[in-house]
């Protein structure tokens, strides 16, 4: 793989469900190079997870094509290995909750060519994750703790976080950035970062990506979109209010 | 403003080793060879064809884990509970014990049914796998590999305890690991209509699993022995030879089509 | 704990205000060495390209320059040349508020200058007390007033 290839392509991308064909994806084109930490913002429901789902491979789009690292992800043994899906499954998920953490630990090790053992036992520390605990008995916020410290010690050139760290105390947010930034540093990879708490996470993108009713509303350069004198949240705030909402916030 | 005076290393961690400028993608495939890390990986980078076997196998591997350990629980609770039941019945001096319960069907059939269970649930640790990088292919054939192995372990279990108590053949050690194998990719079949998240194909493979189940020809030591002899009314004394090579057939176009089904789950996150 | 970045405005740029002002002060001197890429990332918690391009900037400003191998170091007229810059800037972007809200408030011009000289006054104590003053070259507007 070279490196001048787009660690994501996505080429008109449709993705219906369900017998209702509820419309997911309603033609998204974009590339973000490799390298970058970009953050993926939408309201609940804009297609977020839909498109990340569909870059791990989990679904096939219903039309258009994706190409993960040079190739399409579905299916397809070396693209799975290098793409670290975190994510938090909607409802139920007892099968997942009733492995403790250092089996699922030991299961990345197993299975992800980059796993850093050491790099594991860190983050678990730091994030204080109880090792012997199943992650049904754990509180919220450490089983989001130990999703993370999962994707991060992948490391996966190309790891997706889908708000992992809904249910983290602020404090623990703040180490997991500070994680996140020390790791990307040391071996740089591909990071594409969904989140609602886009004024606290802002700063950690190199671009931005902002996603309404299936589409892509916006793609660019962070900084090149902070010159338009508003912070990402506002921006993301004014593009996404339906008709006739205003957000007039002023301040001092 | 003092920089300066920052502390830069807030994390405290000193990473193993430095990629200056690679983003982990290297030329032929995945993985970041010669990497410290590559030691405390199970299995160290993935390249073309080579990749979904390694990764079948620690699908397997893993599988097994998860399998043997409740197998061997099953196993437990199952001499528990009948010695428990013999020592009523020989204490209350009811009848031969032996001959209400003759272990060479109940063990059988119990044995199968517990594959059944296991054909249900264990398909439904794909997405765990999936989160890890492997493929639907990878984990179907680990999954095709672990219950085979489990099923024979299972009817080699059978085979000490008939041992004991009956006559036992080749044949009948083969049919009863066939028998439990095949129970399990029903299971497994059953649970892909509901995988597929679809009212339809749930109903579907649900009947078609029900319909398997009663039709598995191989004589008499399966619960639908009423229909093994209704199968020998209709056709005629089946050779078992051609009864077992009938039933192995059955199995393995099963096996097959279970993988092919699989290829085709979208996981709902 | 880390610095509040005002995310209205391009992160780049208060990076690089951030080390341009380490350097207007003095913490900073003359072929120092800057924070590394990787400090500076952990000290703002932003992401490495913003750093680069306001380090680079600099660099091309003249305001720092690099040494291969070891990093990005100040110049030696740096402080001359931000002071240069910002001497241009400084009545528009201070003095003329500042009048502006002296006379909002209600202060003459007379008022104003006894209340210039005597924060310049405190402003010289302060520095004199904490034994900041790292002036290197012969500057003697401190005096001039």
């Amino acid at each position: 793989m070279r490196a001048e290839v787009s660690a994501i392509e996505c080429s008109n991308v449709h993705l219906r469900y369900g017998w209702r064909q509820t419309q997911a994806l309603a033609g998204v084109t974009l590339a973000v190079p490799q390298g970058a930490i970009c953050g993926l913002f939408g309201r609940n429901g804009a297609g977020k997870t839909s498109l990340m789902a569909l870059l791990a491979g989990f679904r096939r789009p219903t039309q258009g094509s994706i190409r993960v690292l040079g190739a399409d992800p579905f299916e397809n043994p070396e693209i799975s290995a290098q793409v670290a899906f975190v994510y938090q499954k909607q409802g139920n998920d007892d099968i997942y909750n009733s492995f403790r953490a250092k089996e699922l630990l030991r299961l990345g090790a197993t299975m992800r060519p980059n796993w850093d053992v050491a790099y594991a036992e860190h983050l678990l520390e730091r994030f204080d994750i109880p090792r012997k605990k199943s992650v049904g008995r754990m509180s919220k916020g450490q089983a989001a703790a130990l999703r993370c410290t999962i994707g991060l010690a992948s490391r996966a050139p190309l790891t997706i976080f889908d708000e992992a760290y809904l249910g983290m105390d602020a404090v623990y947010r703040k180490v997991f950035i500070d994680e996140l930034l020390a790791d990307y540093l040391a071996h740089p990879r591909t990071i594409l970062f969904s989140t609602h708490y886009i004024g606290e996470m802002e700063r950690l993108f190199s671009e931005a990506i902002i996603i309404d009713k299936g589409q892509v509303l916006l793609h660019d350069n962070a900084d090149t979109l902070r010159e338009r004198g508003k912070t990402l949240q506002d921006l993301f705030i004014s593009l996404t209010l339906k008709e006739g909402e205003t957000y007039d916030y002023q301040g001092i | 403003m003092t920089i300066r005076e920052s502390n830069a290393d807030k994390t405290g961690y000193v990473p193993g080793s430095s990629q200056p400028g690679s983003l982990g993608v290297t030329a032929g495939g995945a993985g970041a060879a010669g990497n410290s890390a590559d030691a405390n990986a199970g299995g160290a980078g993935m390249h073309g064809a080579a990749g979904s076997t390694r990764g079948a196998m620690q699908a397997f591997r893993w599988l097994i884990k998860q399998m043997g350990l409740s197998t061997l629980f099953f196993l437990a609770i199952f001499a528990v509970v009948m010695v428990v039941i013999n020592l009523m019945l020989t204490h209350v001096d009811v009848l031969d014990a032996n001959a209400l319960l003759p272990y060479s069907e109940v063990l059988p059939n119990s044995t199968a049914g517990y594959m059944l269970v296991m054909g249900i649930v264990m398909p439904l640790y794909l997405e765990i796998l999936l989160g890890q990088g492997a493929t639907r292919r990878q984990f179907a054939v680990g999954l095709l590999g672990a219950s085979a192995l489990i099923a024979s372990a299972l009817a080699l279990v059978n085979v000490m305890i008939a041992l004991v108590l009956a006559d036992v053949t080749v044949l009948s050690v083969l049919g009863w690991a066939l028998g439990n194998w095949f129970y399990f990719l029903v299971g497994w079949l059953i649970v892909i209509g509901y995988q597929y998240r679809h009212v339809i194909t749930a109903i579907l493979s649900t009947l078609i699993g029900i319909c398997l189940l009663s039709l598995w020809p191989l004589g008499g030591t399966f619960i639908s022995k009423s229909l093994t002899e209704l199968a020998v009314t209709l056709f005629g004394p089946m050779p078992v030879l051609l009864a077992t090579a009938a039933s192995s057939a059955t199995t393995l176009v099963l096996a097959f089509v279970v993988v092919i089904l699989s290829r085709r789950i979208s996981i709902k996150v | 704990m880390q610095p509040t970045l005002d995310n209205g405005r391009p992160i780049f740029l208060q990076v690089k205000e951030a080390i341009e002002g380490d350097i207007l002060t003095g913490r900073l001197g003359p072929d120092d060495q800057i924070p590394s890429n990787s400090q500076l990332v952990s000290f703002f918690g932003v992401n490495p390209v913003t750093v680069h391009k306001g380090v680079s900037q600099l660099a091309e400003e003249g305001i720092v320059y690099k040494k291969r191998g070891l990093g990005m170091f100040v110049s030696a007229d740096a402080r001359a040349l931000l002071r240069r810059r910002y001497q241009g800037s400084f009545e528009r972007e201070h003095l003329a508020p500042l009048v502006r809200q002296a006379r909002l408030l209600g202060i003459d011009k007379q008022e104003l200058q006894e209340l210039l000289n005597r924060s310049w006054a405190t402003a010289l104590d302060t520095d004199r007390d904490t034994d900041r003053d790292t002036d290197r070259d012969t500057d003697k507007g401190d005096e001039r007033l």
